[in-house]
């Protein structure tokens, strides 16, 4: 192995305890201010928008974000372009679908407005499950991520890395909620929106500030030449580019972590002021995420300190981002941003824990099986509980799953949300005709289709359980499972002649009304 | 809560207007949305090699440059939502609000 992570690097040591010590300071003050259900859940719906917008980018620049796509311009250029162009166009529209009804609608997650007239116990069990099922998918990249840089960065065991992960998480969530949450998201996300700059400006530096340059030099050192400046094998035929166009354009908005931060806000307006604030960091982000790959091509390429023996990336493609910073700020930058590339990681599983929290003890707990008696005392009880389940249950997965692909657990996590989450959640505020029946039906049968493609295409059936020939010919799923939860809710619906159908129906224009208006909205204070 | 019914808010002109505004900004801007996204998917689908061209014989390329203009095109979509809500939005959902409450 290389000079370059021999040794363990002292600044990487202390920005980690500063951050770890800080946020533990954080967590006991959010301790002290965390006595209801709404504290816990929604943070009193005390954040302001600037506040939300610059959590959601933290929840939104993950681990995978930020390593995975340097990564993938490193390995292709271009093709990581397509990637944060797909993750960043979901904003408008959640802006323009979804932030203020919801808000309007809903009290502490999505199933409140997704639910709202609709029999409770069926849609309350079928979006806890698709919560559960995005968020755990979601939770094992990040956990499986964390444990790599660590097992890089600071020589520890790859289980040891995932168990300490998800002690902290566990710390922050129980004993700070959303409030602790939130404040570890916004030190986690300007750390790394400073951190990036820099590695970006002094990337730029090196060619005077000349975008041209910097692609001139890259397509000169990189192995595929010119061919990074255009699509490349990432996506190989029209159905492959759509399906995963449309898995991230509608995943983002039925991503459960990220839609709960909608409640911690006072009202639609500030919830819509959260999504311009978020969209302009993330947008931001992945053109410095661009460059820094760009950079690494450059930079990385063919440098012996950087390369194996095999001539590939120390510690894979992933690591990109990492040691480019090495490679234009010493050991110092090094440090300081697989400190924060940790830091990411801690951020964005507590966020994910509390979404998972709240789909079974304010869904599951609270309204199925209690049947909305459960009082304040005992839903905080049980979420608590919950957390430290969900965080041991990381754990286990975390280990469990090491060798595999992160971008992958991410890119099924996606699929699930717009293929059972989001259909549910934007029928049910714009379409008059959708009962319960249908909405049960069809989320359900987007739910199965996403998970049955993906287990039957390439990924899973041929490199997981060895067959010779995947049964489902493309790589993404969401076309298809889309169309069937579309085409399940629209003909599960219309079908419906129960008496709860004619329920359903006639309790859209009062819900409509309210999300349009925020008229009986929850109030921001529940003291 | 207040006296009128929502069958009655439903019918107020404010909410008639609220509806109307709504509509005006909210199909523009979802159009260029999706039009922008899956002219450049579709593009990266049909025609790869047209994305490779050289843009001014420099390295940097016509799919870079459509990349680039989806990111710029987002972020457009976003402010103008919200410069339009400010303006045009807001004080109205506020008016219904108040009209509301006053009844009570």
């Amino acid at each position: 192995m290389s000079e370059f992570l021999d040794h363990i690097n002292v600044t990487a040591t202390v920005v980690f305890f500063l951050f770890v010590g800080v946020s533990l300071y954080i967590t006991y003050w959010a301790s002290r201010r965390t006595k209801t259900r709404s504290d816990f859940y929604s943070a009193g719906g005390q954040i302001t928008g600037f506040q939300n917008g610059l959590a959601i980018s933290g929840d939104y620049m993950s681990a995978a974000s930020f390593l995975g796509i340097s990564g993938l311009v490193f390995a292709s250029g271009f093709d990581g372009l397509l990637y944060s162009i797909g993750f960043l166009v979901g904003w408008p529209i959640i802006l323009l679908l979804i932030a203020e009804p919801l808000r309007n609608l809903g009290r502490f997650n999505f199933s409140d407005a997704a639910s709202f007239r609709f029999s409770q116990t069926p849609i309350r069990i079928l979006a806890a499950l698709g919560s559960l099922a995005t968020v755990c998918l979601y939770l094992i990249a990040q956990m499986v991520g964390a444990g790599k840089l660590i097992e890089v960065m600071f020589h520890l065991p790859y289980e040891s890395a995932v168990i300490g992960v998800g002690i902290l998480m566990i710390a922050y969530v129980t004993f700070g909620g959303m409030l602790a949450t939130t404040w570890v998201q916004l030190i986690k996300a300007v750390l790394l929106l400073g951190g990036a700059t820099v590695v970006a400006l002094l990337v730029l530096a090196h060619f005077h500030f000349n975008l041209f340059a910097l692609f001139g030099a890259a397509t000169e050192v990189h192995a595929k030449g010119e061919a990074i400046m255009g699509p490349g094998t990432l996506v190989k035929d029209p159905v492959s580019a759509i399906s995963l166009g449309l898995a991230l354009m509608f995943g983002t908005a039925g991503l459960p972590h990220i839609l709960m931060r909608f409640f911690t806000v006072k009202d639609a307006k500030a919830a819509n002021r959260s999504v311009v604030y978020a969209t302009s960091f993330i947008g931001y982000f992945y053109i410095l995420t661009f460059i820094i790959g760009f950079g690494a091509i450059v930079f990385l390429t063919g440098q012996g300190a950087y390369m194996d023996d095999k001539g590939a990336l120390i510690g894979g493609n992933n690591m990109a981002a990492v040691q480019l910073s090495h490679a234009v700020g010493g050991d110092f930058l090094l440090g300081f941003i697989s400190a924060v590339a940790f830091a990411t990681i801690l951020a964005v599983v507590s966020g994910l824990a509390l979404a998972g929290a709240s789909a079974i003890s304010h869904d599951l707990y609270a309204r199925v099986f209690k049947k909305g008696t459960a009082t304040e005392k005992q839903e905080l009880r049980v979420s608590k509980i919950s957390t430290v389940v969900l965080g041991l249950v990381a754990i286990f997965l975390g280990i469990a799953f090491e060798k595999q692909n992160v971008a992958y657990m991410v890119g099924l996590a996606f699929a699930i949300a717009a293929s059972a989450n989001f259909p549910i959640i934007l029928l049910s505020i714009y379409w008059r005709g959708m009962t319960t029946r249908g909405a049960v039906v069809g989320g359900s049968m987007g739910l199965v289709t996403a998970i049955l493609l993906m287990i039957l295409g390439k990924t899973v059936w041929v490199s997981v359980l060895g067959y010779s020939e995947p049964i489902f010919p493309y790589e993404y799923p969401a076309l298809f499972s889309m169309s069937a939860a579309f085409f399940g809710i629209w003909f599960f619906s219309v079908t419906d002649k129960s008496a709860r159908a004619k329920i359903d129906r006639a309790a859209f224009d009062e819900q409509y009304i309210r999300a349009q208006t925020g008229i009986g909205a929850e109030k921001a204070v529940a003291h | 809560m207040s006296k009128l019914t929502f069958s009655e808010i439903g019918q107020l002109p404010e909410y008639k207007d609220l509806l109307s505004r709504r509509r005006k900004i909210f199909w523009p801007l979802m159009l260029v949305t999706l039009f922008s996204y899956y002219a450049f998917i579709l593009m990266v689908a049909y025609a790869p090699e047209k994305l490779h061209e050289s843009l001014w014989g420099t390295e940097a390329t016509l799919g870079i440059l459509m990349g680039l203009g989806v990111i710029f095109l987002t972020l457009l979509v976003t402010f103008a939502y919200v410069w339009y809500a400010n303006r045009h939005i807001e004080d109205l959902v506020h008016n219904i609000q108040e009209k509301v409450a006053g009844d009570e």
